[in-house]
């Protein structure tokens, strides 16, 4: 993907989540986003998702601005896929009918199409057995990764997880990481928040370190997670794996 | 008390098997034959209450001359039927508009719901119904009494149905609607697709609820000399001057609606308890 932001800005209160961010990359496939919490991340990939609208700023994502009227939104939504942190399942849907919801719904497709795209994702990641269960009745791992399942459904051009391990159980966190990574070799790009270092530095093509709603570094995994000379980002990284 | 000072007295024992009949459920299952045992002996209390009542007073029920209007009484019985159920009706979609209206992005009609709800729910039903029928209906030029009834009945009931229906949809989590925003569904998709169908079964016990509500209220309507039930009996009382023999049919049959009604609600309330 490209993605290009100009003087990304955005206020809360006065206080600035994201503050005349700006960045420049082409050809990143797994972009991760690291730095401690509240230092904008969230809010970048809401804007990101046509979530949330900026104060200032330009976006363009493979070359197309992206608009922030409402219609321009609502298209822009419909081609990138989200997946935050916390239950994102519909509570009186199965697992399956949480598939297949928005593709018939929201993307035109008839309903085989629909489930046929369900059950071949389902297949791939081992949880055709849960297809018919409410989320209820699943733990929290497995309602994470049929959520990623719904949104790689839809065939999105980007796909932003906003760490999406942080509210499980720590014995799921493999799980989902598995997918994440399945879903990267079936060709899917993605905008990824996590805390999971070893993960980011596997998996990402690229590595943004933020703070204070601004970019303090990036570069590929091992220049920003070996011997790094900024000391605050060295002080956040061992801070982070240090158990 | 028994059991525990038997306890002490060195062998253990078994509130159940010494007194396998009498008042204490112990949060186990009930059986059948204990239920009717205590259902009895309530309904053998409740009697005897009525029948110390009566004969202190020192009167004789005579059913002839009430028997003589049965028609009228039967013609009361479904007249409130028939308004109930036409005002159910209309205050299911007055309570839904008003209860969506809330979260309406025009501030007006927010304030114009909150305005509604509030003076409905914190006036009197007799109230309402005194001047909605001398001056609301009177200017409106309505002179059809069981138009009017449903009237005050729709507006009466729809404003609980709305905070009925603003309650449930607030029960849905908001990242719930992030989500189906997230995914694209437009607004009108997200209240189909994701709120209705999960509202609907959360307040379905308590609507069940408001209609036996309805079904009562509907008897102030007598005041206003519409000929429903409770009319059809206070006639019957005017001409034959047998009180008790009007009222007590009466209120059987208002307990012949709300009966049911209240054993759907209380089944529909464990259903749905399972299912959420
Ligand atoms: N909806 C909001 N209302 C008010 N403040 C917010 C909102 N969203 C984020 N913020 C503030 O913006 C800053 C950045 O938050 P966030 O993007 O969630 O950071 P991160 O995801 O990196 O932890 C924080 O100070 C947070 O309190
Ligand atoms: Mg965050």
């Amino acid at each position: 993907m490209q993605l290009k932001i100009e003087n990304l800005t955005r206020n809360f209160n006065g206080q600035k989540a994201l503050d005349n961010l700006s960045i420049s990359l082409t050809n990143v496939t797994s972009l991760v986003l690291i730095g401690p919490s509240g230092s904008g991340k969230t809010t970048l990939l809401r804007v990101l998702a046509g979530l949330e609208t900026p104060d200032a700023g330009t976006i363009r994502i493979n070359q197309r601005p992206l608009l922030f009227d409402e219609a321009s939104l609502h298209s822009h939504r419909k081609r990138i896929g989200v997946v935050f942190q916390g239950y994102n399942l519909f509570p009186h849907l199965s697992a399956e009918e949480n598939i297949v919801l928005p593709l018939t719904k929201v993307h035109g497709l008839t309903r085989e199409e629909a489930m046929a795209r369900a059950h071949t994702l389902l297949s791939r990641f081992a949880l055709t057995g849960h297809k018919d269960k409410k989320p209820a009745q699943l733990s929290g791992g497995q309602q994470q990764r049929i959520a990623l399942c719904r949104t790689a459904a839809l065939k999105p051009e980007v796909m932003l997880l906003d760490e999406p391990t942080s509210a499980l159980d720590p014995e799921f966190t493999t799980e989902v990481l598995d997918l994440v990574h399945g879903l990267q070799k079936e060709g899917i790009e993605l905008i990824m928040v996590t805390h999971e270092m070893g993960f980011a530095a596997s998996a990402a093509d690229h590595v943004i370190f933020m703070d204070q709603g601004r970019i303090l570094a990036n570069g590929r995994p091992e220049e920003i997670f070996k011997n790094n000379p900024n000391t605050r980002i060295n002080a956040f990284i061992s801070k982070v794996l240090k158990y | 008390m028994i059991a525990r000072v038997l306890e002490k007295s060195g062998s253990p024992v078994n509130t159940r098997e010494t007194m396998p009949y009498l008042f204490l459920s112990d949060g186990k299952e009930v059986p059948g034959q204990v239920w009717g045992f205590n259902i009895g002996l309530v309904v053998l209390g409740i009697a005897w209450g009525v029948w110390a009542c009566f004969s202190a007073l020192g009167y004789d029920l005579v059913w002839e001359n009430v028997w003589h209007y049965r028609s009228n009484m039967i013609q009361g019985f479904f007249t409130t039927i028939a308004i109930t159920l036409v005002s159910l009706v209309l205050s299911l979609v007055i309570g839904l508009f008003f209860g969506l209206a809330q979260r309406s992005r025009v501030i007006m009609l927010r304030i114009l719901c909150r305005v509604y709800i509030e003076v409905v729910r914190g006036t009197p039903l007799l109230v309402q119904v005194l001047i909605f029928f001398y001056v609301v209906a009177h200017a409106a030029g309505i002179d059809n009494r069981f138009f009017v009834g449903v009237c005050i009945m729709s507006v009466f009931s729809g404003a609980y149905m709305a905070e009925i229906v603003r309650s449930g949809i607030e029960s849905i989590a908001p990242s719930q609607l992030e989500t189906a925003r997230s995914l694209g569904f437009t607004q009108v998709q997200t209240y189909r697709y994701i709120v209705f169908p999960q509202v609907i079964s959360r307040i379905l016990p308590p609507l069940t609820g408001q209609v036996a509500s309805l079904i009562k209220d509907s008897s102030l309507l007598s005041i206003i000399s519409i000929r429903e039930f409770t009319m059809a009996a206070r006639e019957v009382n005017a001409t034959t001057f047998s009180t008790l023999e009007s009222y007590i049919p009466l209120a059987i049959g208002y307990l012949l609606i709300t009966l049911p009604i209240s054993f759907i609600t209380s089944r529909m309330e464990k259903r749905y308890k399972h299912a959420a």
